[in-house]
Order: C-alpha cells, then structure tokens, then sequence
C-alpha cells in the first residue's frame, strides 16, 4: 500500500512538472514578416489580381513592415475565398516550442482560417498559406475595404491556448466584377481609389458602369468639380486616334488643381479606363457629322448651377459604349429630371441629345494609356 | 471627303480674297480664312506684361495644368462692374501660314463648332482672322504672326469673350511690329533626323535651340495638349504622307517644321 502511495506521489510530481513546463511566457514573441495576396501571378484562381501604383507593378509581398511596404491588393469578387501567404519569425524559441497554430481575427469581413506555422531552429517559417475562412469570405461586390487582421496564436506545438495576439497587419482591398481589360490589363490603383468607391456593393456590369460614368461627372478637383471648357479642346485626350489618354497628367491635376477642364473625348476615355479597370469591356464611340447639329439643352460637366439654356453646336461627340449602350458622363439630359445618360440606347440617346441635324460617321475606340 | 462646315456667308467676297486650309483630324474640314498682305509686318513679341497691367485686369494668373506653357485664368473688367473668369492663352510664329495652321489644328481636334467671322456678322472687329463658336464663348483669332486663343468655363456674362478678345487684340495692333521676320525669336530648329522606323511607328530626333536660351517643347501635328513633350524624340505613327513637328518654347513663341513632304 505503501508502496502504491509512493507510485501515486511520483505520478502526481510528474504531472506538475509537466505543466510547469507548458506554461508558456505568452504573448510569444513573434513577428508576423510578410504578407502575400497575389502570390501566384500566373493565376487569379485562388489569390490576387497584378496591379500597379505609381506606374510600378505591385509585387507580393505586399505587406513587409521591414521594407516600409504596405501595398494595396485587389481581386475578382467572384473569388470569396482567396489563399494568403505569410512569413513567420520566431525570436523565442528558446521556450521550447516549434510550431504554432496562427487565424486572423478582425472586425471587419475578412478573415483567414488556421494554418499551422513551423519554425526552423534559425526562428523563420517559410512561406506559409491561409484559407480564407469559410464563415467569414470576402464580399461578393465590387469595392473597396480597409481593415485590419489581429495575428493570433490559438495553438503551441499542437496545445491549445487562450488565442494569443502576437502581431497586427492593416491592409486595402480591392474587388473587381471580373478580370480588367485593356487598357487596365495591369490595374492602376489609382483608377481603383475612384472606380471601386463609385461603384461599391454593384455586383453587375451595368449598375457599376452606371456608378462609373455618374463618378465621374461628379468627379472632384481641387474646386470641386471637372470642368467643361467651352472651347471644348481635349486636354488629356490624344487627337491623333482620339484613344491615346495622359492618364498620369490627369491625376496630377485633379489633385493639385482647381482648374481641370475636360471635354466629351476626356469624359469618354476617362469612362473607358475608369470601367474597364474594375472588368467592364468597355470602349468610346466617336460620331461626327456636317453640318454641325444642334443639342438639345444639356447641363455639362462641372456647371456650378443647371442651367438649360445651353445649346452647342458640336461637330464632333465622343461617349462611353459598353454592351452596345451609351453611357455619357460629359452631360445631363433632360427628360422630366436631369440624368447622366447610362445603358441608353444609342437611338434614344441621340434623339435626347440631339435638337436638329444628326450625325453621320461613327467609330468605335478603346482607349490606351500614353505617358 | 472634305466637308465644308463654316456656313458660307461671305458671298460678297471673292474668292481670291480668302482661302482654305483643311483640318487633318476625321472627318477633314475645309476652313477658310481672310487672306492677309504678304508683307504683314511682325510682331516680335507679346505684350502681355502691358495686357496684365491694365486696369481692367483684376486678377491673371497662369492655371499651371498644362505641361508646357500658359493657360492664363483673367478676371475682366468688362461692360461696367462685373467681372468674368476666362482662360486665354498667345502664341507667337514666324509666319502667318503658321498661325492659321495652329488655329486649324484647334479647330480640327475641338467638339465645338467653329465659325469664321465673317458668316456670324462679326468680321473685321477682331484680328485678321477670326473664329467663334455659336455661342461666342470661344475665340482664336489670327493678328500677324499672333494666335489667341479666348473662352469661358461655367456661366458667364454675354459678349465677355468677344469684349476681351477686343481688348486683347488692341494691345497687339498697337504693339510695334517690324518687317525682319529674323527679329522673331521663335525657336531655331537645326536637324531633323530619322532614328528609326518600326511596327508602322517612326521616331524622329528634333534638334533646336531657343535664342533666348528658354525651354523647349515638342508635339507633331493635330496632337492635343496631352501629347505636348518636352522631349526632343517624336515617335509618330505612319497615317499620313506629310507631318509637321511644332517647337515652341515656355513664352508660346512657336516654329514648326515639315517632315515627309
């Protein structure tokens, strides 16, 4: 009995000393290095779209602290479930542990499922994939979304624990209706800060060309508002192909001025990019004719007041088409109420538009990008 | 096919008073203008430090979203107290074929409707060579060797374009001119070279210099603002048997330049 007694005792010491031992000194003292959303560029299957910002290709890893890098992603919203990549580094691996189990928490949508983290006695880990957790997916719309992930450590060598942060990430987002087109095959993430605001939550072509085309006749400059020159002289539009668009100078005066003029080439090709950037197969139609016909009273872009006396004379118009329809973000219409003309027929469209006469040559362009 | 847009009014003139340049732009307009004596002195500068320091001048300054030259924003005093906004910008050329050449390029690229003058009962009243929109809200008129270019944005008061425009071309036909073409100081164009031709695209090198040692500027013809470079290497697409390269310096003192003719 004794001897029972004895056994028990030496058991019982074991035990404590185990879970002394299993007392981990939390939080653990891991960095969260890098961060991968389009790690496979050769596929946008199961992670992020190629971008590009300041005229440079956005490169995973597009979250690295270490080189001061914190880059925007973006993805088709028909993927609620991409694949992240991070990279680990372990400084206290004189705890005695190797590996770790790791989820993101976050109050926003987007979180990442748990993914087991194996260290190498040098601390790193190795590139190191998440799923997207299935209870919490990105938004099936188009859009845009900051947020933040909480790294936590929900496991220690296989043992679970109270989930421990150990690292925090903030991150932009972008979802796009489908794969971008020319001539935003390589997206700039400066179209996407206006296309995917404009047109947040729209999950059809036609609603967010719709947002695109009314974005930009509401766009801001420094004043407030694009403004319709009435010499009505193209300012980033190149009149050689009427395609070729100073998209660059653009955006450098929209910030920085109060003065940005834009005619219905401008608004045409802007209404190009703007939508093809977010996966609308969108291009201009140009018409022209002679005589001059006559509009029909029309509000244009940027008048501080409506004023339905205007009546021009344009030889030339050149106008958003996708799918066949107009969209026109240069003008208001009348017809009871005043409207951006979006998903028009073009028969209609000209016969709002136009009072007397007609045109008579049309082409159809797509925009490039010059520099 | 040309089609001859500006309404022609101008039956009492005949024809060997005018003539017709025609846009390069699709579709091709013939436009005509006032012939002017061939020996039509030259004004050898602008005078817009005389311009800005008139009284009613309230306010001008250049709105900077160009990347090249001026646009200039003006507060005008005009008919009695009120002030209006326009834009205007001055060109300078050695010659008055290309001054109308430059105001033809306007006239092709622009959405809006140009009309001569002389077929809206306002010849003779501003430049040699004057063009409006149907509005009149636009102006570019032709005086010697000068271009000015005049419009409004947002709402504005009648006939503030066409009262600026007067005000502007009185400055220059009061200005003093002289016959020596040499006295303009456009700048100097010394070569144009052929580096190569590839995929329907050729890329031309432009040397030039400016007398006055000022920046220059460069674009081929029927180009918009946007493709204003500073650049000396011109890549032009093959759509045309002749191309004429325009250098201007930072005052919008221009010459330009004939290429595969």
């Amino acid at each position: 009995m004794k001897r029972l007694l004895y056994l028990s005792f030496i058991i019982a010491v074991m035990v404590i000393c185990s879970n002394t031992a299993m007392a981990w000194d939390l939080p653990l003292d891991i960095d969260v290095l890098k961060i991968y959303f389009n790690h496979n560029t050769g596929s946008t299957a199961s992670d992020g779209l190629t971008i590009q910002e300041d005229e440079t290709t956005i490169t995973a890893p597009e979250w690295y602290p270490a080189s001061s890098k914190n880059e925007e992603s973006a993805f088709l919203k028909s993927l609620r479930m991409p694949t992240v990549k991070a990279e680990f580094y372990a400084y206290d691996l004189w705890q005695g542990y190797s590996n770790v189990t790791v989820i993101t928490d976050s109050t926003d949508v987007w979180r990442l499922s748990e993914s087991t983290v194996t260290f190498l006695p040098n601390g790193t880990s190795g590139e190191v994939s998440f799923n997207t957790n299935a209870s919490y997916q990105q938004p099936d719309t188009v859009g845009k979304w900051s947020f933040s992930w909480a790294w936590m450590v929900t496991k220690i060598d296989g043992g679970s624990i109270t989930p421990s942060k150990i690292d925090k990430s903030n991150h932009v987002i972008y979802n796009v209706l489908a794969k971008p087109n020319a001539p935003m095959d390589t997206t700039w993430v400066e179209v996407l800060d206006y296309s995917c605001v404009w047109t947040q939550g729209e999950d059809t072509v036609v609603g967010a060309a719709t947002k695109v085309a009314e974005g930009i006749y509401d766009m801001d400059d420094l004043d407030g508002d694009l403004d319709w020159p009435n010499d009505g002289d193209p300012r980033y539009t190149d009149m050689n192909d009427y395609e070729g668009f100073d998209l660059s100078r653009f955006f450098e005066n929209v910030d920085g001025s109060q003065y940005v003029f834009v005619n219905c080439s401008d608004c045409a090709n802007l209404f190009n990019i703007f939508s093809a950037a977010i996966g609308c197969d969108a291009h201009t139609m140009r018409r022209w004719g002679a005589p001059a016909p006559t509009m029909s009273p029309m509000d244009e872009i940027g008048d501080e007041q409506i004023a339905w006396v205007e009546v021009h004379q344009w030889a030339m118009h050149q106008y958003g088409w996708l799918g066949s329809k107009v969209y026109d973000p240069v003008l208001k219409l009348n017809q009871g109420s005043p409207f951006v003309p979006c998903d028009m027929n073009q028969v209609t469209y000209e016969l709002y538009l136009i009072s007397s006469g007609s045109y008579t040559g049309y082409e159809v362009l797509t925009a490039e990008i010059i520099d | 096919m040309l089609y001859p847009v500006l309404l022609l009014c101008s039956s009492s003139l005949a024809e060997e008073q005018i003539h017709w340049r025609t846009t390069h732009n699709v579709p091709q307009r013939q436009v005509k203008f006032l012939n002017v004596p061939s020996d039509t002195p030259y004004l050898t500068s602008f005078p817009f430090d005389r311009i800005q320091k008139d009284p009613a001048v309230k306010r001008i300054h250049s709105i900077g979203t160009l990347s090249y030259g001026n646009e200039y924003l003006v507060e005008f005093e005009g008919n009695g107290a009120f002030i209006d906004s326009l834009l205007f910008s001055y060109y300078l050329f050695a010659s008055v074929a290309e001054a109308e050449e430059s105001t033809l390029e306007f006239i092709g690229r622009t959405s809006v409707a140009m009309y001569h003058a002389m077929d809206i009962g306002l010849n003779g009243i501003i430049g040699d060579n004057c063009f409006f929109d149907s509005n009149k809200r636009v102006c570019d008129f032709i005086r010697n060797n000068s271009r000015v270019h005049i419009y409004s944005f947002k709402i504005h008061t009648n006939d503030s374009v066409v009262n600026f425009s007067r005000f502007v071309d009185e400055y220059i036909v009061n200005t003093e001119k002289s016959a020596d073409v040499s006295l303009v100081p456009v700048p100097v164009v010394e070569s144009v070279k052929l580096l190569s031709y590839s995929n329907e695209i050729y890329t031309i090198e432009v040397k030039a210099y400016d007398p006055c040692g000022k920046k220059l500027f460069y674009w081929y013809w029927y180009n918009s603002p946007a493709s204003v470079r500073e650049s000396n290497i011109i890549e032009y697409p093959h759509k045309s048997d002749m191309v004429r390269i325009w250098i201007m310096n930072e005052d919008q003192y221009i010459t330009s330049k004939d290429i595969f003719n």
